[in-house]
């Protein structure tokens, strides 16, 4: 087994004397390659774990590690940026220049790549989103989720070994979601990166290695998907609802059809009946 | 309070080399009291389309009429605003004020509230978005994203306005949060009645609660009908960048493979009734 690529011991944060405790006795490690969903309420603590693993907040105490090196160290900063890089909940706040390949450029540029790479980065990574001939356009004046996919191509131009998706499908329409899920999905197989993805699409999570729920500051489940969505009346409690297949598969049981567990999907779905009738 | 859309044509940037012809010939008539449910692919043209209904963006060619008032007009456009509610995507940049409570009341305190009105109106849509008053005197940007985003509908719901704009409300919303927000949308729609048009990525969405969708396309709309109508065009759909909701699909499937299953199922709980017909009739005949 090889060691953690983030690890948090016994991590407790607070944003301020009125939020002391946002979050609780975290202790979580993530594995070279893994693909991690995180979800849970609103508030309930996500983005402030994601921001723990770039070390855009540290915690107040426990530590938490990215290959050895510990966050709250300054001179671990740069290194650890590289190695992790997040795609934020909204991607205005992350356009910095006024052409698009220059705001991919940035964070390449940033860390001292060499120009002739820098340009090689930038070209793969706008047709890894499939936004390459929007590439002299102002990223201001783009959609919505243009810009998202913009945001990401930023991050891929940094090449980071763990990627952090805070909600970054959140804008796109049903394709595009699928096609973003769909080329993240593919950095992980063929690139092996380690993604860390935070959504409230409950059918996003349905691939991943493991499920993180979060609630109040704490992770109150770490299991993988199968686990998590046959536990319909708890992910409830938490503000949480199944994918609407699995809410269908779990209808359809109270009402007395015998139905194997771990239906997620359609094509699941449509076999089970088609046994059944 | 109706909308009446003619010939509308929207172009940014006019005769520059990065124009947009973002609005092309759009005809549309939104009944008083409609919901209504815009989708369409990133890019289509639903957040340019939904700004020209209080006259954000004026159209380049043709007219919109709210409430026989010609937005083009300065002093009716003053009057539409009043009417027309609008929470934009990204609300979060709607906010400003230094507390929560600020950030709502701005809106009512503008059109002239009277300080106890403006309470009222405050405390009415904190809980309309199911937030609670503790987060009153928060800054706003202290807050969750989701957090952010009640707070930015609470302060459009605050001015109380007769036609509600929403451009993807939910987006970043948890799934108890969502539903809540949808169901509170509708209920406005039903009880206070309210024009409401939404649009939305979430196909769920659209399926259960409108009475109408629109389909936007590089800036045409392209199919305009009820959920049943709009949803029985997958292909057309898939296409474009859009999908019908999971369990339409399902059911299209199990269609497919024989079951007995009407033509277009929008919700899980009609899927549930499609579906457990088929299997207590397999029933009978054994
Ligand atoms: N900058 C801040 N200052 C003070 N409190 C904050 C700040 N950012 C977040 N909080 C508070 O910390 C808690 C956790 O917030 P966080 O953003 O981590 O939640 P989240 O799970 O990502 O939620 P969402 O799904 O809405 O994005 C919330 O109660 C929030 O109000
Ligand atoms: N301010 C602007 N200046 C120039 N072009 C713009 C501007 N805003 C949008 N556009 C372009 O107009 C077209 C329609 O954009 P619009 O924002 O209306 O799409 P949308 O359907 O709301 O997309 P999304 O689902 O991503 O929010 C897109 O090609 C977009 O790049
Ligand atoms: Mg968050
Ligand atoms: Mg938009």
């Amino acid at each position: 087994m090889s060691s953690p690529i983030i690890r948090c011991q016994d991590i407790t944060f607070g944003y301020d004397k009125e939020n002391p405790q946002v979050l609780r006795n975290i202790d979580l490690e993530i594995l070279p390659g893994e693909f991690i969903c995180i979800v849970g309420a609103n508030g309930s603590g996500k983005s402030t774990l994601a921001k723990m693993f770039n070390a855009l907040l540290v915690p107040d105490t426990g530590t938490v590690t990215v290959n050895g090196l510990t966050t709250a160290e300054a001179s671990n900063i740069r290194e650890v940026r590289q190695k992790v890089g997040m795609v934020f909940q909204n991607p205005d706040n992350q356009i910095v220049a006024t052409i698009v390949e220059e705001d991919v450029a940035f964070g390449p540029e940033n860390l001292g790549v060499p120009p002739a790479e820098i340009r090689a980065r930038v070209d793969q990574a706008l047709k890894t989103v499939d936004m390459y001939e929007y590439r002299l356009h102002a990223p201001h004046l783009l959609s919505g989720g243009q810009k998202q996919r913009i945001a990401i191509a930023g991050i891929l131009a940094i090449a980071p070994d763990v990627i952090i998706f805070d909600e970054s499908t959140a804008m796109l329409d049903p394709n595009g979601r699928q096609e973003v899920l769909q080329t993240i999905k593919q950095l992980h197989q063929e690139q092996h990166i380690t993604v860390i993805f935070i959504t409230h699409h409950m059918e996003e999570a349905i691939d991943a290695d493991r499920v993180l729920v979060m609630s109040a500051g704490q992770i109150i489940m770490d299991d993988k998907p199968v686990n998590i969505f046959c536990r319909s009346q708890e992910l409830q409690k938490y503000h949480l609802a199944l994918p609407q297949i699995a809410g269908l598969a779990d209808k359809l049981r109270e009402c007395g059809l015998k139905l194997e567990p771990g239906i997620l999907t359609v094509e699941k779905m449509v076999d089970a009946l088609c046994q059944l009738k | 309070m109706s909308i009446k859309i003619t010939n509308v044509e929207y172009i940014y940037s006019p005769n520059t080399p990065f124009e947009v012809h973002a609005l092309k010939d759009i005809n549309l008539h939104i009944d008083s009291g409609s919901y209504v449910a815009v989708i369409g692919q990133t890019g289509s043209g639903k957040s340019t389309f939904i700004q020209h209904l209080n006259g954000l963006i004026l159209p380049t060619a043709g007219q919109v009429i709210v409430n026989n008032l010609d937005i083009k007009d300065k002093k009716q456009r003053r009057k539409i605003r009043k009417e027309v509610g609008i929470v934009f995507q990204y609300p979060e940049h709607q906010l400003f004020e230094e507390t929560v409570f600020k950030d709502i009341a701005f809106g009512p305190t503008n059109l002239g509230f009277s300080e106890e009105q403006i309470k009222e109106a405050v405390f009415k849509s904190l809980k309309a978005v199911g937030l609670g008053e503790e987060l009153l005197d928060k800054s706003p940007f202290d807050l969750s994203g989701g957090q952010m985003r009640r707070v930015a509908i609470a302060g459009v719901l605050a001015m109380e306005p007769k036609i509600l704009v929403l451009d993807e409300p939910t987006a970043g919303l948890d799934p108890r949060a969502r539903q809540a927000i949808l169901k509170m949308i509708y209920r406005l729609q039903r009880t206070r009645k309210l024009s409401i048009i939404l649009v939305t990525h979430d196909m769920i969405a659209a399926a259960s609660f409108a009475e109408r969708i629109l389909v936007m396309h590089q800036g045409r709309v392209v199919l305009d009908g009820s959920p049943s109508e709009v949803f029985s065009h997958a292909d057309e759909l898939r296409k474009i960048g859009l999908a019908v909701p999971p369990v339409t699909l399902l059911c299209h499937n199990l269609k497919q493979s024989g079951f007995d299953i009407p033509d277009v199922i929008l919700t899980a709980e009609q899927a549930l009734a499609a579906i457990l017909k088929n299997l207590e009739v397999k029933e009978h005949v054994n």
